[in-house]
C-alpha cells in the first residue's frame, strides 16, 4: 500500500518548490513573540491564510493534481518556527525536551561545525535580524521566533502582483490585534546598512525586446539551478510520482530507480533506515510537519567572474581547450557538474558533446529536458574525468558514487537528501560590486537537520574524504581558506580536475580559490502541519 | 593472533586502579577520580589549530598509530535475566527477588596501542614500552602512580615493562587500516580437501566397518569399526588445529605502513601536490619538457623520496 499522504494537512512549501512554478517574486518575513496570548492568537488567525500541499493545475507543466483540485493562489503563506519561538508560544517543556538538539542549538551556534565562519569576524558580516540575539545560547528580546514566507505571481513588467502587498497588510493588521504582544524582527541588512524591514525575493529577471520581463531558473553566478529535487513516496500522484523519480529518487544497483522514504522529508513517516524516527511527543504535534534550515548566502560574483576570466587562461593551455570562451564554460561546468544551463557533465563531458545534448533535448519539450537533466548516475566516472569528484553536484548529491559493493546504488545516499526551496535576492548585472546585495535564500528541507542537512554542509561541502580529496572543499559554495599562516583553516583552497588519462593531457589544479559564497544569516526552523498549527494556536498542545 | 597482525603489536592492557582515598592538593579524592583528572589534562594531538596547540606525548616517538586510555569503572548491568513465562510459574522463580549481579573489585585503566613492531615477540612489546617510558616518564608516572603496585614496583624502563607485561591481555579484535589494494591473496589459506582427507578416511573405514559388522564378521567389523572412529577423531583433530593454526598466522604487513613510512607519504603527498600546482603550465607544454625534468630534479633532491628519516613530516600533527 503506497503512502497517500493528507494534502490538506501538509504545508504547501515542503511539497513545492514555489519560485520554479510560477511564484518568482518571494518575501520573507520574522517575528519575536513577547507574550504568549498574542503569540498563539497570531498563529490563530494566520492560519486560514495558509498555502497547503492541496494541488492546482499547473500552467506551465503537466504535474497531474490528483483527485481533488484547489483554486491557485496569487500568494502562498507559510509558516515555521524556531525552538525559542515554541517556547514563546508556551509549548509543554515534555515537547520542546523531544525536539532534535541541532534545532535547539539554532544555526548560529553550528556555525563552526557548519563551516560559516568564514573569518575571524564573520557574525559582523551576518545580517543583524540573525545576530542581534545576543552572543551564543539564550534567547533576548530580539531572538527570532517565527518565520512567515510569502511567494507571489509576478505582473509582466517584473513586479510582484498587488496581493502581495496586500498579504502583507493583512498579517500586519492581524498581529496589530493581538495587541502588541508580537513584533515585527527588521534588519535583513548588513550592520550600518539601512534597515529592511523584509527580506525581498525575486528570480533573476531577462527583459524581453517587448518591455515584458521573464523570469530565469538562474542564480547569480550564472548556473540553472533547481533542476533535481529528491521525489519522494506521496509526493506526486503514482505514475507522474515514478516518472520523476528517474535521476531524482533511490537508486538500486541495477540502475532502476523508485521514489525515497516518506520519512525522509516528513516526519511520522517510514525513513529509509525502514522505522518511523523519534520525533517530538504527542506524534500529531510532529506528524506531517518537517524541519528547514534558512541560508542566505551571499554570492561574490564580480569575484567569481574575474576568477573565471583569469583561471581559464592556463586552464585552456592545461587541458588543451583552444578557444578561451569554451574554456571557460568548461571550468565553470567542472566546478558545478553541470553546463551553465544545467545539462550534466557526466551525460556531456566537453563542449562539442554539451552542444550535442542540446539539440538532442531541445527546450521545445521542457518535460522531456528536465528528465534528461536529472537522470544519470556517477557509477561510470570513479575517476572523475567526466565529472570531478569534488564538483559541487557530485558532493550535494552523491547518488551512487559510494556505492560500497557495486551492487547497492544509492544507498549511502539515500539518507543524505534534502529539498531544495528559495529564491535569489538583489542584482548583480551591469557588474554590480560584491559589496551590493545579491545572492540566494535557500531553504533546505530535510526530516533531521542534523542526518541530512548538517551532514551534506560539513562531510561533503567542507570536507573532502568522501570525495577522496583530503580537506578540499567544495569549489563554489564550500568554505575557501585563504592560507593564512596559523589560520584554523589551514593552506589556500584548491581544487583538482581530473583529465581522462586518453586525452594526453595533464590534471589541472586550481589553488587560491576566493570565498564565492558568505552566509549572511539564517536559522533552523521547523515546519508545523495544519494539525500541529492549530493546536499550537489553540494551546492545546498535551504530550501526555 | 591478533595481538600481532600486519606489522602491527596491539597492546591491550587492564590495569587496576587503587580504590583507597588520596589526597588530590587539599582534597581529599578518590584515585580514579583523580586519575580521569590527570587523563583530562593530557593533550590529545596537535592535528588542528582546534585542538588546542597541546602535543601528544605519545608523538614523541616514531613507533605510535593509535593509543588510548579509558577508565572501567564496573561492569555494565544489563538488567534481568528473561526466562519463559511458564517456566518462571513452574520453576517457582520470584521475579520480585534480584538476581545476583556482577560488579569489578575496583575499576580499571584500560590502556590500548597499535605500534610498529617487527613479531609478537615479548622483546618487541619491551622495547617499545621502554622506549615510552624515555620518551614520556612523567606522564606515565602521572597516570599510573594511581593503579595498584605501581610505585612500589616500577622504578625503571625495565620494571615498567614488566609492570605493563603483568596486566597484558590478549587482543581478540584488531583494527588495521593501511591496505589500499584488497589483501585477499596474501589471506592465510586453509586448503579444505587436504586438511580433511584423514578424517574423510576416518569415516570411510568406519562406514566400511559397519558394512562388514552388519552383514559379514561382527568381530572384524567391530575392530574396524573402531579403527575408523580412532582415525574420524584423530583427523577431525587434525583438521580443527590446522583452522586455528591458519586463522593464528599474522597478516603479513602492508607496503609501508610503518610509521616513518606513513609519514614519509605524507610529506611526499603534501610537497609533491606543491611541486605539481608550480609546474603545471610547464607540463601543458611539450618545450618545457626539460626544464619540468630540471624542476623534478630538484624536488627529488630536495624530498628524498626514498629516505624515510630525511624531509618527513613530524608525528602527531596534519599538514604544516
Amino acid at each position: 500500500m503506497a503512502v497517500e499522504l493528507d494534502l490538506a494537512d501538509i504545508q504547501g512549501n515542503i511539497l513545492t518548490p514555489y519560485g520554479k512554478l510560477g511564484f518568482p517574486k518571494g518575501r520573507f518575513i520574522l517575528f519575536h513573540i513577547d507574550n504568549p496570548d498574542s503569540g498563539r492568537k497570531f498563529v490563530t488567525g494566520l492560519l486560514p491564510m495558509i498555502t497547503t500541499a492541496l494541488r492546482w493545475k499547473s500552467s506551465t507543466t503537466d504535474i497531474p493534481t490528483g483527485k481533488i483540485e484547489v483554486p491557485r493562489p496569487d500568494v502562498t503563506v507559510n509558516l515555521a518556527f524556531t525552538w525559542y519561538g515554541l517556547l514563546a508560544l508556551g509549548i509543554p517543556v515534555r515537547t520542546l525536551r523531544g525536539m532534535p538538539d541541532e534545532f535547539i542549538d539554532g544555526m548560529i551556534n553550528r556555525a563552526p561545525m557548519l563551516g560559516d565562519d568564514f573569518r575571524e569576524d564573520w557574525k559582523n558580516r551576518w545580517d543583524e535580524v540573525w545576530t542581534r540575539s545576543g552572543d551564543g545560547y539564550g534567547p533576548n528580546e530580539n531572538t527570532v521566533h517565527l518565520l512567515v514566507t510569502l511567494n507571489a505571481k509576478m505582473n509582466s513588467d517584473g513586479s510582484a502582483v498587488a496581493a502581495l502587498d496586500a498579504q502583507t497588510r493583512d498579517i500586519e493588521t492581524l498581529r496589530q490585534e493581538t495587541g502588541g504582544g508580537v513584533r515585527l524582527l527588521t534588519g535583513h541588512n548588513l550592520p550600518g546598512h539601512p534597515k529592511q524591514d523584509f527580506q525581498e525575493l525575486s528570480a533573476i529577471l531577462e527583459h524581453n525586446s517587448d518591455g515584458t520581463v521573464t523570469p530565469l531558473p538562474k542564480e547569480h553566478f550564472g548556473f540553472t539551478d533547481a533542476i533535481g529535487d529528491p521525489v519522494f513516496e506521496g509526493q506526486y500522484p503514482n505514475d507522474y510520482e515514478q516518472a520523476v523519480a528517474e535521476g531524482n529518487g533511490a537508486l538500486d544497483g541495477k540502475g532502476n530507480w523508485r521514489p525515497l522514504a516518506t520519512g525522509e522529508f516528513l516526519l511520522g513517516y517510514p525513513d529509509e533506515a525502514q522505522e518511523i524516527p523519534g520525533a517530538a511527543m504527542p506524534l500529531d504535534f510532529s506528524r506531517n510537519g518537517t524541519f528547514i534550515a534558512y541560508r542566505k548566502l551571499h554570492e561574490n560574483v564580480a569575484a567569481f567572474r574575474s576568477f573565471i576570466h583569469e583561471t581559464a587562461k592556463d586552464y585552456a593551455k592545461v587541458s588543451g581547450i583552444a578557444d578561451l570562451d569554451d574554456a571557460r564554460e568548461t571550468l565553470m561546468a567542472k566546478m558545478a557538474g553541470r553546463w551553465s544551463d544545467g545539462v550534466p557533465l557526466s551525460l556531456a563531458k566537453d563542449v562539442a558533446a554539451w552542444k550535442q545534448f542540446n539539440i538532442d533535448h531541445p527546450g521545445s519539450d521542457q518535460m522531456a529536458r528536465e528528465a534528461a537533466l536529472a537522470n544519470f548516475s556517477f557509477n561510470d566516472d570513479k575517476e572523475g574525468a567526466k565529472c570531478p569528484l569534488t564538483a559541487h553536484v557530485r558532493r550535494v548529491n552523491t547518488r551512487d558514487m559510494m556505492d560500497p559493493t557495486g551492487d547497492d546504488g544509492s544507498v549511502l545516499n539515500n539518507r543524505r537528501r534534502i529539498l531544495r526551496r528559495g529564491l535569489p535576492y538583489g542584482d548583480s548585472s551591469n557588474g554590480a560590486p560584491d559589496s551590493e546585495e545579491h545572492g540566494i535564500v535557500m531553504l533546505v528541507v530535510c526530516a533531521s537537520l542534523f542526518r541530512q542537512f548538517e551532514f551534506v554542509q560539513q562531510q561533503w561541502i567542507n570536507y573532502g574524504l568522501d570525495s577522496h580529496a583530503g580537506s578540499d572543499t567544495c569549489p563554489i559554495v564550500g568554505n575557501h581558506s585563504d592560507g593564512t599562516p596559523g589560520g584554523k583553516n589551514g593552506p589556500k583552497a584548491k581544487f583538482v580536475i581530473p583529465a581522462d588519462p586518453s586525452s594526453g593531457h595533464p590534471p589541472f589544479i586550481v589553488e587560491g580559490l576566493p570565498q564565492f559564497v558568505e552566509t549572511r544569516g539564517g536559522e533552523y526552523f521547523f515546519v508545523p502541519s495544519m494539525t500541529a498549527l492549530r493546536m499550537i494556536g489553540m494551546g492545546v498542545v498535551d504530550p501526555t | 593472533m591478533p595481538t600481532f597482525d600486519g606489522g602491527h603489536y596491539f597492546l591491550t592492557v587492564l590495569v587496576p586502579v587503587r580504590t583507597e582515598p588520596i589526597k588530590d592538593g587539599t582534597a581529599v579524592t578518590s584515585p580514579v577520580h583523580a586519575l580521569r583528572k590527570q587523563l583530562a589534562m593530557l593533550p590529545t594531538a596537535a592535528q588542528t589549530p582546534a585542538c588546542g596547540g597541546g602535543q601528544s606525548p605519545f608523538a614523541r616517538n616514531t613507533r605510535n598509530h593509535f593509543a588510548r586510555f579509558v577508565i572501567i569503572d564496573d561492569t555494565n548491568y544489563n538488567g534481568r535475566e528473561q526466562c519463559n513465562v511458564l517456566w518462571t510459574v513452574i520453576r517457582k522463580i520470584n521475579p520480585i527477588v534480584a538476581q545476583p549481579q556482577d560488579h569489578l573489585t575496583c575499576p580499571f585503566l584500560f590502556f590500548g596501542v597499535d605500534f610498529d613492531a617487527a613479531s609478537a615477540a615479548d622483546t618487541e612489546r619491551d622495547s617499545y614500552l621502554a622506549t615510552l617510558w624515555d620518551t614520556m616518564q612523567d606522564e606515565l608516572q602521572r597516570i599510573f602512580t594511581y593503579c595498584v603496585g605501581f610505585d612500589t614496583n616500577v622504578s625503571d624502563a625495565a620494571s615498567f615493562a614488566k609492570y605493563i607485561a603483568r596486566c597484558q591481555i590478549e587482543t581478540t579484535m584488531s583494527f588495521n587500516d593501511y591496505y589500499v589494494d584488497s589483501p585477499l591473496p596474501l589471506l592465510p589459506v586453509w586448503p579444505a580437501d587436504k586438511n580433511l582427507i584423514p578424517a574423510g578416511a576416518g569415516a570411510v573405514v568406519f562406514l566400511l566397518g559397519l558394512i562388514v559388522f552388519c552383514f559379514m564378521s561382527g568381530k572384524a567389523g567391530f575392530i574396524v569399526m573402531l579403527l575408523g572412529a580412532a582415525v574420524l577423531a584423530a583427523g577431525l583433530w587434525f583438521a580443527y588445529s590446522s583452522l586455528l593454526a591458519a586463522g593464528g598466522k599474522p597478516f603479513p604487513a602492508a607496503p609501508d605502513s610503518n610509521l616513518p613510512a606513513v609519514l614519509k607519504a605524507l610529506h611526499l603527498q603534501r610537497t609533491f601536490t606543491r611541486f605539481a600546482i608550480d609546474n603545471q603550465l610547464l607540463a601543458a607544454d611539450p618545450e618545457s619538457a626539460h626544464q619540468l625534468h630540471d624542476a623534478f630534479g630538484i624536488f627529488v633532491a630536495a624530498n628524498e623520496p626514498e629516505n624515510l628519516i630525511g624531509p618527513t613530516q613530524q608525528p602527531g600533527i596534519i599538514g604544516i
